[in-house]
């Protein structure tokens, strides 16, 4: 009796001991947990004036299948909240007063790290990484007589200003409306391309950039190039550098400076060079019925995409932004070989096209069937349909950041 | 004479004695009086009319008649309340006749009656119109204006964007702004400046306040999308002088006069009042966000700020001069009225602005003429025509960027901006409008009236940046609004009174010329002509029938128009941008509503209730794009809610209350199953609440002090949470999307002379310090201390 006691209590241990440890090894589930956290890299602005709203939306793919406004993370406390850069996994981005420094926590919602005072606010940053945690920008940059700005350049570890000071434009009369386009760090200096235009608003028929010293900021040089009347723009890419060499577009469409008698194309500074290659112009509206370029981002394997205004479907200013009147090409700088990209006509110019690694250029399309991202493979040179993005009436921007 | 004879003759002698002693003898009639059920009847009159002799009952219903000296007569018997008797008697040989009479009820008793004369509000709120009227007359003594009295009646919010003569936004029934319109004894105001806003009418001027809620009466010639407000001032027939002076916190002074004096003999009238507000507005705010220099480095900090550009001063000045209360006119006058504004420009949340301000000058004339005793009192004229000039400026030229903490720093940039972020500015522009108004009202018959009413407005509107650019050339040139309503009501009775309707008809025309500054493709800017007319006709029906003489039920009905306001067209050169192709507004408004007034030993109880329908096209809201908004034609909005105020009082104590809720919903109808249908279709619109009520407590105490009158009150305004943007938009995110709750409350003390010539009001609003956000998330003024003295004295 005894023994069979002893028995069936061994027995029974034995049987809650695998039992225990099989709950143990299945946790309750019986399934494999994968723990994996989201791994968020675009920041979408999006743009519903109809209804005063801002939101912004953060996600994790665009190459690929439908998102909704309906999980917008975000509503800005003001309406006028824009993007100035993103890199490392951070946000910087400007309101009326501030700028702002954002990681991305759970769900998509941006955590606020600091702020600091900006220099104002546009619709056109300017701004430019001179270090991992360096930021020269200028928040307020927009036409102005004199041609002078403010810059800040900004501990973007602490977010507190270095310094910050004002550069002045070499514009060719005292009375010139200049904006600059873009600030370009290449080889120690700042290239800063500039619109520049008469007190009438008419554009010259040259492009010109200043030359500044990277570490102070001080003037070196102005140099011009007559194959173009505009470079680069501050509201979308619109330069990038091959082999250390920097390429910048034409940026003389009537959207921005405003002179389209001169054709748009690619200039060139070479690498190790701080002055324009003369004999360097890659003439684009030739190759697009004589319309005028806005951005463009290099796809790697000389694959370049860019944006085009149809000039035959503009009848007032609004149009650029408000009709459907910009198509997307793709020029290959070796053949210089033009295509027309697949993609229906859109509207809205401003921070359409980003190069998102991985030899891919995606291309915010807001058509009338809808808004799309469509993303440019230049190692198949083929363009693909990405994500559909539903209940907005534009999507404004679209910021890589990680 | 034979023994016959003489036996004859004794026989007639007994005869004729006995008859005679018989007719001569008093005989008497008595009885008892009692009613149907056996009990005796006091105080019945029982009369023989022939020997004019009567007498009445006595406790236990007997009477009786003595020294009666007829054979026959008729007895009547009356006695109020029951059916007269009248009985034949004859005594025969009796000398005492009884009678029992039993008397009938002549009558229905009916149960005590209290007649009072109604209240001119009450008469209001018994018209077929959905309409609150306030009885301002308990009000005068507190240091309010008609904004603050407005935001305590049902289904109104008034939200402010900071405090004194702040901008604010009034909402009724959910309609909002310029689609309720405001009026000054029956005088469109709400175009004629700041100087007549709402927050800047002092209570001292004003007799009571008229909501009208869905329809609007004719009378007031409105174009108003979904409900009225008109203030009436004082229209005291003799001579009085009434002036107030109240002082509180945040620097604020108000000073206000009202005076009137008339001739009994000729009705000669003058008329003089006027208006000083000023503030600083320089209150707290809490848990702000800004930058501030801690050891040479610009950080962010989280800290209580105060205000410190929001001062407000106004003057204000009215003279008339005419007759009053004659044999040929109600009113006959000629008034003068000339007020300045000077306003400093606090902005925002997000940016505060420490040097931008805006001046306005306006100059009023105006003449009305009111006769009520035409066509043997059954024609009422009532006509006014006033021209308003009003030259206003805006500045924003300063290059500094303002910190809420009050410091600043000089952008160096060149560029031209302002502190709104914007080309610099010396806006200045003009406006000058005539309105003229005709309104007759004509009684067909007892019960019967029709009424028409026309008025005519032309505004005309022009302007100039002092500073830049050709794109302000558009404001060079005038630009024209014209804009007529017309209509004609039939009111009726019947029922003996208890049923009453009114049908009316409106007819609106408009023509606007506007210049629009186009930018072409090549850059260049060119100025367009925007011209448009349009024509629409608008009808009501209205309602009320009384149930029981304290127990009403209303419905009403109206297709209303409504045209834009010059300054949604033209906007206003600093932070309202022009948009001349807006359209009129059109909505179908339902109101169903009951009122029972429940009278109590020594006062009352009354309950209303109201049911509310807006559909409306075209709705016109102003949007707001941070630093300056806009107003557009947004899609079809439905509004439906219930409103239910109370009243108790007794001889001491009064509390009412009233609680709205309403749905003000995007109504625009997407595609099924789409992602626009489920993030706005039939949801709330932004930043609007939807429940929200007041409560007022008052207590007399008689005694307290000598030949002093006091009283304690207590105001109570609540706001529940709602969303600054549409709900489902960021759900991720909700806390940034809602305004929070408010629970807003006020304690004060009046004081009066027995006389009533003297009062002291002492006034604690914000009692508990509330952090309390309105308009745009703008937070409100915190606690504040205020104290008034009132003199007045009637001839």
């Amino acid at each position: 009796m005894k023994n069979r006691i002893i028995n069936l209590n061994l027995i029974l241990a034995t049987v809650m001991s695998v039992m225990f440890m099989a709950c143990s090894e299945n946790s309750g589930t019986g399934e494999e947990i994968n723990e994996t956290e989201a791994d968020y890299k675009y920041l979408l602005g999006l743009s519903l004036p109809s209804t005063d709203l801002y939101p912004l939306h953060v996600l994790e793919e665009i190459e690929s299948g439908t998102a909704s406004i309906l999980n917008a993370q975000e509503i800005p406390d003001i309406s006028s909240s824009v993007s100035v850069a993103g890199k490392d996994g951070y946000l910087y981005l400007n309101s009326t007063d501030k700028l702002t420094k954002y990681e991305v926590g759970d769900n998509g919602i941006l955590v606020d790290l600091g702020s600091l005072p900006n220099t104002g606010i546009s619709g056109g940053p300017v701004s430019a990484f001179l270090s991992d945690n360096q930021l020269l920008v200028s928040t307020g940059a927009r036409a102005a007589e004199g041609g002078t700005f403010s810059y800040q350049v900004i501990n973007t570890d602490s977010m507190t200003e270095e310094f910050s000071g004002a550069i002045t434009l070499p514009i060719y009369e005292s009375d010139s409306k200049a904006a600059p386009s873009l600030f370009i760090l290449k080889e120690g200096k700042i290239f800063v391309p500039f619109y520049q235009a008469a007190s009438d608003w008419s554009a010259y028929d040259f492009a010109s950039i200043a030359v500044y010293d990277a570490t102070t900021l001080v003037f070196e040089k102005e140099i011009t190039t007559d194959k173009a009347a505009g470079l680069g723009f501050s509201v979308i890419a619109s330069h990038f550098t091959k082999n250390n060499d920097l390429y910048l577009i034409s940026s003389n469409s009537n959207f921005w400076t405003g002179n389209e008698s001169i054709p748009s194309g690619l200039v060139r500074i070479n690498s190790g060079e701080s002055d324009f290659d003369e004999d360097y112009f890659l003439n684009l509206s030739e190759k697009v019925d004589g319309n005028h370029t806005g951005g463009m981002a290099y796809a790697q394997n000389d694959k370049v995409v860019f944006q085009v205004f149809r000039s035959d479907l503009i009848t007032e200013y609004a149009d650029y932004s408000n009709s459907f009147t910009i198509e997307y090409y793709v020029v290959d700088l070796s053949t210089e070989v033009v295509t027309k990209l697949d993609i229906p006509l859109c509207k809205y110019p401003r921070d359409m096209i980003e190069y998102i690694g991985d030899n891919k250029v995606a291309i915010t399309a807001n058509t009338e069937e809808g808004n799309f991202i469509y993303i440019y493979n230049s190692v198949a040179n083929t363009v693909t349909k990405g994500i559909e993005y539903s209940g907005t009436e534009t999507i404004s921007s679209l910021t890589p950041f990680n | 004479m034979n023994f016959k004879a003489k036996v004859l003759s004794f026989i007639l002698f007994v005869f004729i004695t006995t008859t005679l002693y018989s007719q001569q003898k008093s005989k008497s009639i008595s009885g008892k009086v009692v009613d149907e059920n056996g009990v005796p009847i006091v105080g019945v009159t029982v009369f023989i009319k022939k020997l004019n002799k009567g007498t009445a009952t006595g406790l236990n219903g007997n009477f009786e008649l003595k020294n009666i000296k007829v054979e026959n007569c008729v007895v009547t018997i009356t006695a109020v309340g029951y059916n007269s008797q009248a009985k034949k008697v004859s005594f025969k040989n009796e000398e005492n006749l009884y009678l029992k009479i039993t008397m009938k009820q002549a009558f229905t008793v009916i149960d005590e009656v209290t007649v009072r004369a109604k209240t001119q509000t009450e008469k209001i709120e018994e018209k077929s119109f959905a309409v609150k009227s306030v009885d301002i007359k308990k009000l005068k003594n507190k240091s309010t204006d008609a904004a603050q009295i407005l935001n305590s009646v049902s289904g109104v919010r008034i939200r402010t964007e900071g405090g004194v003569g702040s901008d604010y936004n009034l909402s009724l029934n959910g309609l909002s702004g310029n689609q309720i319109r405001i009026f000054i004894d029956d005088m469109p105001i709400d175009e004629l400046g700041q100087a007549f806003g709402l927050n800047n009418i002092a209570v001292n001027l004003i007799e009571r306040i008229d909501v009208y809620k869905g329809v609007v009466p004719i009378s007031l010639g409105a174009d108003a999308l979904g409900g009225a407000i008109n203030i009436i001032t004082d229209k005291k027939k003799n001579s009085f002088i009434d002036a107030s002076y109240s002082i509180g916190s945040f620097n604020t002074h108000k000073a206000t006069l009202n005076s009137k004096y008339r001739s009994e003999k000729s009705g000669f009238t003058v008329n003089l009042s006027g208006v000083y507000n000023y503030s600083d507005n320089n209150y707290t705010m809490y848990d702000l966000d800004y930058f501030k220099q801690i050891d040479g480095v610009e950080t962010e900090v989280t800290g209580d700020v105060d205000r410190f550009h929001d001062g407000f001063k106004s003057i204000s000045g009215n003279v008339g001069v005419g007759f009053t209360k004659t044999n040929w006119a109600d009113v006959f006058l000629i008034d003068y009225n000339k007020s300045k504004i000077n306003n400093e420009i606090q902005g925002i949340i997000g940016r505060a602005i420490g040097e931008a301000t805006e001046e306005e000058e306006n100059t009023t004339y105006r003449f009305k003429y009111t006769n009520n005793k035409l066509f043997n009192k059954k024609l009422k004229v009532d006509l006014f025509t006033f021209y308003n000039d009003i030259a206003s400026i805006r500045i924003d030229t300063s290059s500094n960027r303002y910190r809420w903490n009050g410091t600043y720093t000089v952008n160096p940039s060149q560029d031209g901006q302002g502190e709104f972020l914007f080309d610099k500015t010396i806006y200045k522009y003009n406006q000058q409008q005539f309105t003229s108004r005709i309104f007759l009202d004509y009684k067909l018959a007892k019960n019967h009236n029709i009424s028409f009413n026309h008025i005519y407005s032309d505004t005309q509107r022009e302007g100039e940046n002092r500073i830049n650019a050709e794109e302000n050339q558009p404001f060079q040139s005038p630009n024209y609004l014209t804009k007529t309503v017309t209509g004609l009501s039939y009111t009726s009775s019947f029922i003996e009174n208890k049923l009453q309707n009114t049908i009316a008809g409106k007819y609106y025309y408009f023509d606007i010329l506007a210049k629009e500054a186009i930018n072409f493709s090549d850059g260049s800017i060119g100025i367009d002509d925007i011209a448009t007319t349009q024509k629409n006709i608008g009808y009501s029906i209205s309602s009320r029938y009384l149930i029981q003489p304290n127990f009403h039920i209303k419905a009403s009905y109206e297709r209303g128009y409504r045209i834009p306001l010059p300054i949604e067209i033209f906007g206003d050169g600093l932070s309202v941008l022009a948009n001349p192709n807006l359209q009129p507004e059109i909505s179908n408004n339902l109101n169903i509503g009951l009122s029972h007034n429940l009278k109590t030993g020594s006062g009352f109880f009354k309950n209303e209730m109201n049911l509310f329908q807006r559909d409306v096209k075209n709705f016109i809201r102003l949007k707001f794009l941070g630093l300056v908004n806009s107003y557009d034609n947004e899609p079809d909005i439905l509004i439906q809610g219930i409103e239910y105020d109370f009243e108790y009082q007794n001889n001491k104590f009064n509390v009412k209350g009233n609680l709205t809720w309403q749905n003000v919903l995007n109504n625009q109808d997407f595609e099924a199953g789409s992602v626009l249908e489920q993030l706005y279709e039939k949801e709330q619109i932004p930043n609007t609440p939807f429940l929200f009520g007041n409560v007022a407590i008052n207590y007399k105490l008689p005694n307290l002090f000598k030949n002093i009158n006091s009283s304690i009150y207590y105001d109570i305004n609540y706001v529940e949470e709602f969303y600054l943007n549409y709900k489902n938009v960021a759900t991720l995110n909700p806390d940034k999307n809602t305004i929070p709750t408010q629970f807003l409350n006020n304690i004060g003390t009046t004081f009066s002379t027995k006389n009533k010539k003297h009062h002291i009001n002492i006034e604690v609003q914000n009692l508990f310090n509330q952090v309390a956000f309105d308009n745009f998330k703008q937070q409100k003024p915190s606690r504040g201390f205020y104290l008034k003295y009132r003199f007045s004295i009637d001839h």
